[in-house]
């Protein structure tokens, strides 16, 4: 994802959309990141939220820019987003890419050639 | 479908049922087609779902529910103001319109 970013970014502006945690010490808790130590509890205020997507933006040495979903996370719903997934939209405002739901169908080949297409057109355009 | 369903689902799974689970959604990940992979997967419940267990069933149908989510290709997304961490900024999506093109990663640490 970082090398699609360093690619792209003097045409594409990237965010990371920071929602709730897909797992969660107080819910489905999955044996991977009780082994790597990423335990954290669901997010209770939006202080806290703010305060774990900057240990993740830190610990994960996150180069994009990194916006934090409100607690009603009316936007997460909206996008259909957690746990993950990944969308384009394009310079006309219209989505270019709908990723498949994550962690199943998420697909970082599939993004960098829309990415890839909607850059073109922007630099040459019909 | 909301994820809280979605999650309640799959921890219904028993170990064998999450194997099932795992090798279905990559035979539908390595097939090529030109659908939504969430759409694949309600192909392959109307072929084989009656030979799986009701819980992967359930589990098979809220991942292609949460797949259809969201704004579609083509469509106007629905616009934001979110907070940009470390910054006193606000990030309106609808600004970049005209200017350039918006990658957005939604997901979390965990």
């Amino acid at each position: 994802m970082e090398a699609i970013y360093r690619r792209y970014r003097d045409h594409v502006a990237f965010f990371v959309v920071y929602v709730q945690e897909a797992h969660p010490t107080d819910g489905w808790q999955v044996e991977s990141n009780v082994a790597e130590g990423i335990l954290f509890q669901q997010h209770q205020s939006y202080a806290e939220r703010a305060s774990v997507a900057a240990t993740c933006s830190l610990d994960l040495h996150l180069p994009m820019p990194v916006l934090v979903e409100e607690m009603d996370n009316a936007i997460d719903e909206a996008y259909g987003a957690a746990p993950e997934r990944l969308y384009l939209i394009g310079v006309d405002g219209r989505v270019a890419y709908h990723g498949g739901a994550g962690p199943h169908f998420f697909d970082l080949d599939e993004w960098e050639r829309a990415i890839a297409a909607s850059v073109r057109a922007k630099v040459e355009p019909a | 479908m909301h994820k809280a369903e979605r999650d309640t689902m799959m921890t219904r799974l028993n170990q064998v049922e999450r194997e099932q689970f795992r090798r279905l959604i990559q035979d539908v990940r390595t097939r090529a087609t030109a659908s939504r992979p969430g759409s694949a997967v309600r192909q392959m419940l109307t072929s084989q779902g009656h030979t799986l267990s009701p819980a992967l069933r359930a589990a098979l149908e809220a991942v292609a529910a949460r797949d259809a989510l969201g704004p579609q290709v083509g469509t106007a997304p629905p616009d934001f103001c979110l907070q940009r961490l470390g910054a006193a900024e606000r990030v309106r999506l609808s600004s970049f319109r005209g200017q350039q093109p918006v990658a957005l990663v939604f997901g979390s640490y965990t």
